[in-house]
This record gives structure tokens, sequence and C-alpha cells, in this order.
């Protein structure tokens, strides 16, 4: 399965063993850099659900990823679906993660210039996102990249996708990305007031999204045990 | 003219005698550490004096006097068993 | 410090069980008695009642800990209870409790997380070092993991609690709520072989439960009567899907903060199908999985005693003037000084 060369000659070269994929470098159509990620059944879950879940996750990923990039946000190109695989060939990203950007702030210090460009990026693009219907589902700063040549921010990971207008839905999605960074990321300030601020700007249908996020955030602390 | 819409026109008291001073402090200490959950709606006073603690209930409807002073009534009740099954027996 | 191991009696009642337990310092537990409060079939157990069941047990339970650990009194470091998360009146039964004791056998106090008791307990029980902890129970369901000084949570439900959700089923099913309503749909779901497609939630490291409980609700009635399944099938059909959704999240958190290694506890790990999926997905990712059994798994008194003694051990106590309850308590409040000591040792 895994090989010791680079991928220039089409071959694969497993880059990370994720919970639900395989996600491989490899070059398309003989010169082009890409990746290709390859959805793999999960023993544990009933047959059924397993097909289910995989080919659901396998075709929003394909269309929400395409479908972010027209809303005018950046995500790899896509090239190739393969639903008997399972897998998906997209473009190659140089860059580091957002995770490994903060999480190198923690240990040196925070660059502030650098962290405000990234926090407004992101909330830009949520922001975006969700005016355009889309949620992401899976927010987590493992699926922001930031392109080297240019600093742009990239999202990926559209597994947990789908289209919705509702403001809970668009409220859960920042959620989860702010307990992310809360979990992750706490010793570098407050990045999530930074997003949200771009993401006010950004996004027209703020207030109410944001209204919601208040109420999600008061049910996760409000949970009674009643049974 | 207190300025306050409600007026605590519904109240009661519970003296209940401990055996002893000592006594006495150790429930009032305890029972002492949970406020009251509406204070704007049920006041309870403590005091001990002579081994005996003294409590007033006052509240601005019937409904939250009786709750109230039915829940101490278990906690105390409870106090006082914890005292009676692990204190000093008495002589 | 003595040549004398240090020992603490623990207190919880934060749910529908009340338990004392006596434990040292070196993870020995020398007794944990508990009595469960358990309602009819079709019926949960409210704050009220629960706080009167608890009236009626926590004193002779004192003395059934103290007894069969053959400690006195004096031989007892401190007193460790629940301050929370939990049902208000349970949680003031034992917190009453403690106040008394404290003063009469003039020894200190100390309010535990229930949440960080259940992830301690584990730790101590099954010798796991540093992993992600799934905590699920009739009202948590949390992915934890340590970093940076607290226990940090980074999945949780949404809305309600898995055990929540299987209690809830049992009830539309009326099922015994004795030894618990999830056991039996446990056994149950044994019988179980169709698969009815129920909702499937998962959103980044976090799950919502309502929808599937509102869903089956709403439609078990019928699918029985028009025999599209039976009882069996549905309990099997419900494990299956909250117990991949719990397994899926789990392993996203591993993924995200890199560990190799999964714990769980609470009442629903006691779950041997919750447990045998997710030691599947931890050897497909060259991990270990521990788990406990019932006794350490159901709410008890060791626990907090056990997490209460660490705290003590580091200097820590709660004031009488302090020692209150609270029905809300993250589990991230806390700051776990005694893992930051465990990391220096390392």
């Amino acid at each position: 399965m895994e090989t010791k060369t680079d991928g220039s000659d089409g071959s694969l070269v497993l880059i990370k063993q994720g919970a639900e994929a395989r996600v491989f470098e490899s070059t398309f159509v003989g010169s082009r850099r890409c990746i290709i990620k390859e959805r793999f059944s999960k023993k544990y879950r009933h047959p059924t659900l397993d097909s289910k879940l995989t080919l659901k996750r396998l075709n929003a990923e394909a269309r929400c990823m395409t479908k972010a990039r027209r809303l005018g946000v950046l995500t790899p190109v896509l090239y190739a679906v393969d639903p008997v695989m399972h897998s998906l060939t997209f473009e190659y990203i140089e860059g580091p993660s957002v995770k490994d950007i903060l999480l190198g702030f923690g240990l040196v210090g925070v660059d502030k210039e650098r962290m405000a460009d990234i926090a407004t990026q992101i909330g830009n693009a949520i922001g975006k996102l969700h005016d355009g219907g889309l949620v992401h589902g899976d927010l987590t700063t493992s699926n922001m990249l930031v392109r080297s040549a240019s600093n742009q921010l990239v999202l990926i990971d559209f597994g947990l996708s789908f289209t919705s207008t509702l403001p809970e839905d668009k409220a859960v999605d920042l959620y989860v990305l702010e307990r992310a960074l809360l979990s992750m990321h706490s010793s570098c300030g407050n990045v999530m007031d930074q997003i949200l601020a771009a993401y006010r700007k950004s996004s027209k249908q703020w207030s109410s999204t944001l209204n919601k996020l208040a109420e999600v955030r008061l049910r996760g602390r409000k949970r009674t045990m009643v049974g | 003219m207190d300025g306050v819409a409600y007026s605590w026109d519904f109240q009661c008291n519970l003296e209940v005698d401990l055996g002893s001073e000592e006594n006495a402090h150790i429930v009032y200490t305890a029972l002492a550490v949970d406020k009251e959950l509406q204070p704007d709606k049920v006041k309870r006073h403590m005091s001990v004096s002579n081994g005996k603690l003294s409590v007033n209930f006052e509240a601005v409807e019937a409904r939250f006097l009786r709750a109230s002073f039915s829940a101490f009534v278990d906690v105390l009740t409870l106090a006082t068993k914890t005292i009676e099954e692990f204190g000093p027996k008495k002589e | 410090m003595k040549d004398k191991k240090l020992i603490a009696l623990g207190f919880e009642g934060s749910a529908n069980k009340i338990g004392v337990g006596v434990v040292a310092i070196d993870g020995s537990i020398l007794s944990n008695p508990r009595h469960t409060y358990i309602t009819p079939p079709g019926q949960g157990f409210l704050p009220r009642e629960t706080a009167q069941h608890h009236h009626q047990y926590i004193l002779p339970l004192v003395k059934s800990a103290l007894d069969t650990a053959g400690v006195s009194p004096d031989e007892i470091d401190c007193l460790c209870y629940t301050k929370g998360p939990g049902m208000g009146a349970p949680l003031q039964v034992s917190a009453v409790v403690v106040r008394v004791l404290s003063q009469m056998w003039k020894k200190p106090i100390v309010g535990v997380n229930h949440c960080v008791a259940h992830i301690e307990m584990g730790r101590a029980v099954t010798g796991a070092v540093d992993p992600v902890v799934l905590y699920v129970s009739g009202g948590n369901t949390q992915v934890i993991a340590y970093s940076e000084g607290r226990y940090r949570i980074f999945g949780e439900t949404i809305d309600i609690a898995v055990g929540n959700c299987l209690d809830r089923f049992a009830r539309v099913l009326t099922l015994s709520n004795d030894p618990s309503p999830g056991y039996n749909i446990e056994q149950l779901a044994k019988k179980g072989d169709k698969f009815i497609e129920l909702p499937y939630v998962v959103k980044g490291m976090d799950v919502s439960f309502s929808g599937i409980l509102s869903y089956i609700e709403a439609t078990t009635e019928e699918k029985l009567k028009s025999n599209e399944c039976t009882p069996a099938d549905l309990c099997f059909s419900l494990q299956e899907t909250l117990f991949a959704m719990l397994v899926e999240i789990t392993e996203r958190a591993m993924a995200h903060c890199d560990k190799k290694d999964v714990l769980i506890v609470g009442g629903v790990g006691c779950n041997e199908r919750l447990q045998q999926m997710m030691q599947i997905m931890c050897s497909e990712r060259d991990g270990k999985l521990f788990a406990t059994d019932d006794r350490y798994c159901v709410d008890n008194g060791a626990m907090i005693a056990y997490t209460g003694l660490l705290e003590y051990a580091n200097g820590a106590s709660t004031p009488m003037e302090e020692s209150t309850f609270t029905q809300r308590f993250r589990t991230d409040e806390v700051l776990a000084t005694w893992r930051e000591k465990e990391s220096v040792i390392a």
C-alpha cells in the first residue's frame, strides 16, 4: 500500500490516515500535483449505515466543495470523483493548516498581525458560505489551510457539509468552530471574537445567526440532568 | 413607602431545640451555606440561642412560603439525623 | 506527613444514585456501597422524589462504607462531595451531610466536579495515562482530553445526553427501569437484527440526539403495529446509530489532538456493544480501549473520594461557606493541578 516514491510518476504516497479517509499525494494527468482522498468503510458501523454514510459524504464533499468555490470561497479545485472507490481527486494546496499555525503561536507567541489576517479571512469565508446557503459542518482549524504563495485561506473537508438557510444550522456551524478554538487554542487569545467581527461585515444575515448562536451557547451550558 | 411591588405578607417561624449550643451551631452553619433560590420572593433569617435554632421565613406569596419551608424542613431533618447518628453520644 | 496513606470519604448523589466510598490516595478502594432510586416503567426520576430517596439511604450508607472499610472517622483525612453538575435537590443531600460531619469530625471538605471524578476514577482503575475520554451517561455526553492544565471538552451533545435518549426510548417501550433502562435496551437489542434507518447527526466533533429521539418516538407505534419491525429491532437500530455517532466523534477528537487511547466512563459506558464498537475503532488506529464495568462506570462515592483526595493532596480544600452545590459545572472549569505534577514526574 505505502510506497516510497515522491508521487511524481503518478504513484500514490500516503500522507494522512484520517478518521474516515486515507489521503494520498499523487499527480493528475501527467504533471499536476494532486490529492486523492479515499473514504474507507468503518468496521465498527452497521454495514447499511456505513455504506449510506460513506456515499452521502462523498457526494456532499464533491458538491459542496464546488459550490463553495462558486460562492467565492477558496477550496481545492475538484478534478475527479470515483463513486466506486469512494475517492475524490483534487488540487494539492501548498501550505500549513491553521491548526499548525496557531499551535506555533502557542509556542513562540502570537504574531498579532498574522492572527488578525487569518481570523478576518476565516470570518469572511464563513460569511460567504452561509449567505450562499452552505453550512460547512466541520469547522475546525485542521480543516483550514493557508496557501503559502498567497497567504490565502483555503477551506477543505466538506464531507459533513449541507445546504441550509436556517439560522440554527449556521449558528451551530459557528459554535463548533468556537469550541474547537477554545479546546485547542486557548493560548492564542480570543480568536473567535475577531472571526465574528469579520463575519458580521461579511454576512448580510449576521444578526439572526449571531442571535441564534447566543441561544445555542446557552443550551450547551443549561442542559439539566433531569431524566 | 418602600417602592417595592411586592410586600412580605406571608411569614412563619420555626424553632427547633437541638439539645446543645454546639449542635445548634453545627446545624446553623451547615444550613446557612445554601441561600434561598429566589431571594426576591422568599427571605430566610436564622439565629441560634440557648441551643435552639430559630428560623423566620417571609414570602410574597403563600406558595413560595410553603415550598421554601418544606424544602428547609427536609434538610434540617437530615442535618439533625446526621448529628444523632454520628455525633458524640449524649451522656 | 506520617507513614499513613491519605484516606477520603466521598459522597455522590447528583442523579438517581446515592453512593458513599472510602478510598486511599494510591487508588485502592476500601468500600463503595450505593443505592439506586428505581422508578416504575415509563417514568423518569424527578428531583424531589430522588432527594427523598437519598435522604433515606445516605446515613446507613455512610455507616456501611466505614464498617466495610474498617476505618473510623478519626482516620479520615477529608470529606469529599459532588459539587455538580446534577440535579439540585439530590446534590444538596450530600452537601448537607458533609457540612455537618465536617464540623463534628473536624475534617476539611473538598467539593468535586462529577465529570472530572468519572475521568480520574477511570484512569486509576484502568491505568490509562493520557486518553481521549468519552463520558456518556444520563446527563452527559462529552469527548474530553487533557490539555494545558484542564480537561477540555472537544466534542459534546448540543442537545440531550445519550443516556437520556436511551432512557426516554425505554419509556416509549415501557421497559423496566431495573437495574437501569439502558441495560434493558442493551439486552433487548441483542435479539434484534433488522436495521431501521434513523437520523444520524454529527456536526464536527459534536452530536445531536433530539432529532433521533423525536423521530423514534413519533414512529415507534406505527412501525410496531404494521409489523415493520420488533421492539428488539428498534433497540438494536437505536444503539447502532447512537453508538456509531459516539465512536465517530471520539475518533475525530483522537485525530484532532493526536492521542492513541480511549477511556470510556459514565453509566452508558458499561454497554458492551458500545465498548465493542470503540474497540474496533481503536485497534484500527493501533490504540487501546480502556473501559470499566458497572462498579465504576456508574456513579459512585469512591470516584468522588479519589478525585477529592487528589485535589486535597495538592493543597486544595473547600471552605465551609463555599461548600455549595451547582446544577451547572463545566468539566473545563476545574484546574487539574494534579495532572500537571504527573507530567513533570513523567
